[in-house]
């Protein structure tokens, strides 16, 4: 077990000097592209101040606790970028040119295999840095102590990054009947920006199809929510429904993908 | 003027890109989605703003909200970020070479192509427009006559505006391999300093005056205040002016960085 532990470790480390090399090798594009990720960040906490120079609150929620829930959602989205960004482009490129045979072939679960054959370990750390820097700022500001609503925040967190993943790979899986689902894949990166406001600001209506249908709203919110304000049953079972039925799509459309795929071997 | 044969090319050129664009429309109907969906959270937050305010900076909550529909019109109809990346494709796929030897203007090509889009765009805006009458419709501002008019001109004086800055982008591809992240960074100062995400007069009073010397002001937040009428009719030519200003600035630097850029080119797969 330790063993075998290790060996992964090491495996990833090789691939972390790999991926390190590959984008010392377009350094100013490295460069700036993190200098980019850092533009969204500091644009939207400009956004934040110029909407708390006019307002003490919104919805209930004061600017600190915004930051703590932008931070949140910042720091799932970067996790997830660097988990799994590029399988979804391999996965419409596999299925398009009927190549996908090599992961099917696989002792383990294929989806699987596929969803962890990459990681953009070293893209990971610049942009993690400023989030956590935010989420830091505004716990301080709100006088927050450890306490066992981390716990909670800390799962939440990882059930949300589960939905996440599952909403992304739900629109990848769509290439097994669509030609490109890059532009689709742009939509739901631009309505992942709701996750960076408090679920209260939305009409009943929207707050529905955002908390169930397009989880979008619930995923940086519950976690945000457990952190400051503690644990609510309510909230965390609407997660797990989520959760329950992003995954149970997802496999659903897996199957029904392969039925219609065709190898470019066969 | 298709009398003319160098017109005449550029006209296909049009034609062919249009043709390319309709061939997949579920592209051209996200796009026009995600247009809608990023207004919409902004309109939603400052809903909530002004849930117990009447006026903030002398904006209410109707002009708030044609801003926003305003400026992701404009955006839709401006926005060149192809232009940037026409250019960097075409110096490192290649296909430029194959293009110098022909006998058209590159650069006009490049134009022909940018624009070609933002015509076909124009069909999406309808439904933009459509979208955001039907859910903020009782709040929705019209201009004077006037100000429409001027609204338009300045509308397509920010589109040039934003072509050259993005071409200036994409000839950056000559010296630089990649140019992903400048037009990242450039894309982020572009939504600040253009009032695409908030009207600059919200801005803090210590950053509002660098804004005057930058030409991101006349892309989003220019066109914006002449249709909301902020403007006197004065002060909007005089905006007017500086728009054309800023076309023969960059213009011409975008005719320099071409000219060293073609010195410095070397055939990529030829």
């Amino acid at each position: 077990m330790i063993q075998s532990a290790i060996k992964h470790l090491k495996y990833y480390g090789h691939r972390a000097q790999v991926e390190l090399m590959q984008l010392w090798e377009y350094r100013v594009d490295t460069l700036s592209t993190n200098l980019g990720t850092y533009g969204y960040t500091l644009m939207t906490l400009l956004f934040i101040q110029v909407i708390f120079n006019q307002t003490d609150s919104i919805a209930g929620w004061t600017q600190d606790q915004i930051l703590v829930l932008f931070g949140t959602g910042q720091m799932l989205f970067y996790l997830h970028m660097s988990i799994f960004w590029s399988t979804y482009d391999d996965i419409t490129r596999l299925i398009r040119k009927g190549e996908l045979d090599r992961f099917l072939l696989k002792p383990i679960n294929s989806l699987f295999a596929i969803s962890t054959d990459k990681f953009g370990f070293v893209e990971l750390i610049p942009s993690f840095l400023p989030t956590l820097i935010v989420i830091r700022h505004g716990l301080i500001n709100l006088n927050w102590v450890f306490n066992l609503n981390l716990v909670f925040y800390i799962g939440s967190f990882l059930i949300s990054l589960a939905i996440y993943y599952c909403m992304y790979m739900l629109i990848a899986l769509l290439s097994f009947w669509w030609t490109d689902t890059t532009e689709i894949h742009g939509l739901y990166h631009r309505i992942d920006e709701l996750q960076n406001y408090p679920a209260e600001i939305y009409p009943p209506i929207i707050k529905t199809l955002f908390f169930l249908i397009i989880p979008v709203g619930i995923v940086a919110y519950a976690p945000t929510v457990f952190l400051i304000r503690g644990f609510q049953l309510e909230l965390f079972l609407y997660q797990l429904l989520a959760l329950f039925i992003f995954i149970a799509l997802t496999k659903i459309l897996w199957t029904k993908g392969l039925q219609n795929y065709s190898s470019a071997s066969s | 003027m298709l009398q003319y044969p160098h017109m005449r090319k550029y006209f296909q050129i049009f034609k062919v890109t249009i043709q390319e664009f309709l061939t997949y429309p579920n592209k051209f109907f996200t796009v026009t989605f995600m247009n809608a969906a990023t207004a919409f959270v902004f309109i939603i937050i400052w809903k909530a703003i002004y849930q117990d305010k009447t006026s903030l900076l002398g904006y209410t909550i109707s002009s708030i909200v044609t801003y926003y529909s305003v400026t992701y019109m404009i955006g839709y109809l401006t926005i060149s970020g192809s232009a940037a990346k026409l250019i960097s494709e075409g110096v490192h796929q290649g296909q430029l070479s194959a293009l110098l030897i022909k006998p058209i203007s590159y650069p006009f090509f490049i134009f022909t192509q940018s624009y070609a889009e933002k015509i076909i765009k124009c069909l999406g805006l309808i439904i933009l427009v459509f979208l955001l009458s039907f859910f903020f419709n009782s709040i929705f501002l019209m201009p004077p006559l006037i100000n429409f008019g001027l609204f338009f001109i300045s509308v397509v004086f920010a589109s040039l505006i934003n072509f050259f800055i993005y071409a200036l982008v994409g000839c950056l591809a000559f010296w630089v391999v990649k140019i992903g992240g400048l037009r990242s960074i450039l894309g982020r100062l572009f939504d600040i300093m253009s009032g695409k995400i908030f009207p600059l007069d919200f801005l803090p009073a210590s950053v509002l005056p660098f804004t005057y010397f930058l030409p991101f002001r006349s892309m989003h937040y220019l066109p914006a205040v002449i249709y909301l009428n902020r403007l006197t009719l004065p002060q909007s030519l005089s905006q007017i002016g500086v728009q054309i200003l800023w076309i023969i600035i960059l213009c011409f630097l975008y005719l320099i960085l071409w000219k060293k850029g073609m010195v410095k080119y070397d055939s990529v797969g030829n």
